[in-house]
């Protein structure tokens, strides 16, 4: 009987079983299906837009940005930064080139795919379908311009998909500058017509008119700019089918292009400064930054704050926080007086900074000041004194308190053997170089520490690839080098961020800038890498400005972190080169003329028979 | 006696791997997996058995021998800037360094040799050769140096003697065809990220360059990694070849006549040993662990014992 039991359950189990295991599979999703759907079609629209860098990466893992230019050193060793800044890097070591030149040619291929094969989807709307197509059409435009901001002239593929069983394709050589040019300002300009003017509150971050046109009048200021505008460097390089790759001529009207560029986006109307007459920078600023989403974004993309805030967290606050990306003495130097004056004009050959006298700066001794954020009041070294807002939003020092949510401390220490600073033993890896850490993006309301580990538990953050802060600075640099020269209209566009962030206007502070263009554009060059600090722009505006054999070379400066306090007498508050770049002992930067642009890495040269290198590479 | 040699060429081909050959710019997501890869795999095993009684002695001896080279024939990948790059032709373990001509002796040496672009130079660091002669030394010159970190002979032979009571047995082990390199953070002093691994091996002694050392064994000392000096070359190669007395065994039987009084069967006493001695031109550590200088080595073990069956 037992036996018959036995043989009953098994066989039960084995029905069991079989019905189980006779399941169909999911459909899987193939190029004949994944159109038929409106979300499958819609998932894709998604992955079309997935292929952008995260920028919100500051220590140089996947993104160079910040750690490659002169307003930011990181601690982080072993990263493909460190060879950028010392000049070492080599068409074979293909810094970056999977997070940049592959995922950008990814992104193209993808937008192609889908605006070819879109129309196919019954469940979408004859509007929908060119409202979709216009947002693929951006984002492959947009791919090309984060590849021509980083390699200068590259190959077009035009409408389709590349063909990689087609043997031509290893034939191709890069398009002209000014071909790219026009082909990637007629796809924005395809684009933004078809596109809506704002998206609406659930679906901010998708492409707009304004993300389009603003793409558009950053790519024509590159443009317009000594890198790529008659560049005597580049003169003689010409591709496989014997064109200039860049353009030999300089054209004064390039600038009239980029000043049209980003007036259109001007006046869409659609753009504020945030708290322009607001008359609080306090207040207006920092929200830009922190808010989930403003009138100020024009391209923004929403993720997790933990890249940008975990490598720029103090270590003493405790949960994650590495604070190894730091400040340079250079930003710091670069933010005017509360009264509007640059205190710092220059440096000298050692590195001494050239001081206004007018400014009413000094680095000499401490004062009691009470920090306009942490609230704390204590003896401060008088350089961080009388700044402009932006400053104290911006830079964080030695001895500072922290605020994180209710997770608060007394004082952070960025010196040897403080609580944030180097380990008396070097075993320490994660601290400030320069003794400053960034403040930008930073929530007081935010507490860190209980968010642990997980990337999801850190609030996200709107990173602006594109705000209307910049359109205006792209402006006023537009305005500034056109044969007509309209000063109201440069300083108009300067004042409306200049009063936001509490500075007086422009031509009160510097009157003479109002009719000389030279110092205007040092204005102007300055007023971008104070407003934009930290927002990847400064690595870009230094070599498209042809700045960067100047500005990106040389020794680095901080405080004196290998102090042991930071007590007024300390030694820790005198200028001081730092001691390592990203592991780079020296630290000193170099810059050589083929570093204004990436080389196309090895194994893409292997692979394109005719592809013309990039200057000196 | 008996001895058995094996030759093989096997040639393979249709290997399943993912396509190399596409630029980037064809944007594929996922390149796709293709029957590609053709590789040639050529050699010999060969064992040898001897067995010989000689009055009350008892001889027995085996060994074995295997030699393999393999050659990548396709796999993909188009041509290296220089031919002499290309993994093709090649082994499928071929290492590919620089090659050094030894350690700079001044600064007028370092100008007049051409520009190594790999960081800092100074008198004291490793000098390479321009392998291309294009005027400056990077990573273009790298080329196939030495054999492969996998040895491609591998071998054994032992041998066990009894007479009367008396037994013993040895057996040697070896590889050959394999080099390493030696460039670690213990023989590079300061390199190591973090100090709790900043040991260096004591052969640097008075080994590392000075100006009054010219002719010194290591680099000049730096600060921190040298990036000069931290790359696969010939400076840092050495032969990983080495045979070593693996096992070696001596015992005694007492004689039954003796035992069976004590109504036990067996005793034997014997005194063993694993690991003994390595005969290998690099002294620094056990060569089996190539690079991984401060990985745990090869213990030497001693065994004294007494086998009793009852």
């Amino acid at each position: 009987m037992k036996k018959i039991y036995a043989i009953l359950l098994i066989s039960l189990f084995a029905v069991g079983c079989d019905s189980y295991l006779d399941r169909q599979p999911d459909e899987p999703k193939t190029s004949k299906n994944i159109f038929e759907k409106r979300e499958t079609t819609f998932r894709y629209l998604a992955n079309v837009y997935s292929w952008t860098n995260n920028e919100t990466d500051n220590s140089g893992q996947a993104n160079y940005f910040e750690p490659a230019s002169d307003e930011c050193v990181c601690a982080f060793t072993g990263r493909g930064f460190r060879l950028m800044n010392n000049s070492t890097w080599q068409v074979s070591s293909a810094v970056y080139a999977s997070n940049t030149y592959e995922n950008y040619y990814k992104g193209i291929r993808e937008a192609s795919y889908f605006m070819a094969n879109v129309a196919r989807c019954p469940e979408l709307t004859p509007a929908e379908v060119t409202e979709w197509i216009a947002e693929a059409r951006f984002l492959r435009a947009y791919y090309y311009f984060c590849l021509m901001r980083q390699y200068g002239p590259v190959i077009l593929l035009g409408e389709s998909t590349a063909d990689f069983t087609d043997p031509a394709l290893r034939d191709l050589d890069r398009n002209t500058w000014d071909e790219c040019v026009d082909y990637v300002c007629d796809e924005l300009d395809a684009a933004a017509f078809d596109l809506p003017l704002e998206q609406p509150a659930v679906w901010y971050g998708r492409a707009t008119k304004g993300a389009a046109l603003a793409v558009k009048a950053r790519l024509l200021l590159y443009s317009a700019r000594p890198l790529f505008n008659g560049n005597p460097m580049y003169a003689s390089m010409k591709n496989v089918y014997g064109r200039n790759l860049f353009p030999t001529e300089y054209d004064p009207a390039k600038w009239q292009l980029a000043a049209d560029a980003a007036k259109a986006v001007m006046d869409l109307n659609v753009y504020e400064i945030v708290g322009e007459n607001a008359n609080d920078p306090y207040g207006s600023w920092n929200k830009v930054f922190i808010e989930r989403w403003n009138k100020e974004l024009i391209f923004a993309v929403q993720r997790t704050s933990y890249n940008w805030r975990v490598s720029t967290i103090p270590r003493a606050v405790g949960g994650r926080a590495y604070g190894g990306v730091s400040v340079t003495q250079k930003l710091v130097d670069a933010f005017a007086m509360s009264n509007g004056r640059y205190p710092i004009t220059g440096y000298l050959s050692d590195g001494k900074p050239i001081v206004d006298d007018e400014s009413g700066y000094t680095e000499s001794g401490f004062a009691s000041f009470k920090h306009p954020i942490l609230g704390q009041t204590k003896p401060t070294f008088k350089m961080y004194l009388n700044r402009e807002p932006r400053f104290y939003m911006s830079v964080y020092w030695s001895g500072l308190n922290w605020i994180g949510g209710t997770n608060r401390l007394d004082e952070i220490q960025l010196y040897t053997g403080g609580n944030s600073g180097p380990g008396i033993d070097g075993s320490q890896t994660n601290y400030s170089v320069t003794g400053y850490l960034p403040f930008k993006f930073q929530d007081i309301t935010f507490d860190s520490k209980s968010a642990g580990s997980s990337t999801s538990a850190w609030i996200a953050i709107t990173w602006p690839l594109f705000r209307y802060a910049e359109i205006l600075l792209d402006y006023a640099e537009a305005v500034n080098n056109c044969e007509e020269r309209v000063a109201s209209e440069i300083t108009g566009a300067l004042n409306r961020i200049r009063r936001r962030a509490g500075v007086p206007d422009i031509e009160d502070v510097y009157p003479a800038a109002e009719t000389d263009r030279a110092l205007m554009n040092d204005l102007i060059v300055r007023e971008r890498m104070v407003e934009l600090n930290f927002e990847n722009h400064r690595y870009f505006d230094t070599r498209t400005l042809m700045i960067a054999e100047k500005e990106d070379a040389g020794d680095v400066y901080g405080m004196n972190i290998s102090a042991r306090s930071h007590a007024e007498d300390s030694g820790f508050w005198k200028r001081t080169v730092i001691l390592h770049d990203g592991g780079n002992t020296p630290s000193t930067r170099v810059f050589s003329k083929r570093d204004y642009l990436f080389p196309f890495h090895q194994s893409e040269v292997d692979r394109l028979n005719n592809l013309t290198q990039n200057y000196q590479w | 006696m008996k001895i058995q040699v094996d030759y093989f060429n096997e040639k393979r081909s249709g290997i399943f791997l993912q396509a190399s050959s596409i630029p980037a710019i064809a944007g594929l997501a996922t390149k796709p997996w293709i029957n590609i890869g053709k590789m040639n795999n050529e050699g010999f095993d060969a064992s040898l058995e001897y067995h010989q009684r000689v009055g009350e002695v008892d001889i027995t001896a085996r060994g074995n021998f295997t030699y393999a080279h393999n050659t990548i024939i396709d796999n993909d990948q188009p041509d290296w800037e220089y031919l002499y790059m290309n993994t093709i032709g090649q082994s499928n373990w071929q290492q590919f360094g620089l090659v050094s001509a030894g350690l700079f002796r001044s600064q007028e040496e370092i100008d007049a040799w051409p520009k190594q672009e790999f960081g800092e130079v100074k008198p004291g660091d490793i000098k390479y050769v321009d392998i291309n002669g294009d005027g400056v030394v990077n990573n273009y010159d790298r080329k196939a140096i030495g054999y492969p970190d996998v040895p491609e002979i591998v071998y054994g032979f032992g041998a066990s003697v009894r007479w009367k009571g008396f037994d013993l047995s040895v057996f040697f082990q070896g590889v050959g065809n394999v080099n390493f390199f030696t460039n670690t953070e213990q023989t590079q002093p300061f390199s190591a990220s973090k100090s709790r691994n900043a040991n260096v091996y004591s052969d640097l002694w008075g080994n590392y360059w000075t100006p009054e050392n010219p002719n010194a064994k290591y680099p000049r000392l730096t600060i921190g990694a040298n990036e000069n000096n931290n790359r696969l070359s010939t400076f840092w190669m050495v032969s990983g070849n080495y045979l070593r007395l693996k096992n070696a065994e001596i015992g005694y039987t007492l004689p039954k006549r003796i035992l069976s009084k004590a109504h036990i069967d067996k005793l034997r006493i014997y005194l063993s040993g694993v690991n003994l001695v390595t005969f290998s031109k690099f002294k620094l550590w056990d060569p089996d662990l190539q690079t991984g200088a401060a990985n745990y080595p090869n213990n030497r073990v001693y065994n004294l014992g007494v086998t009793l069956v009852f």
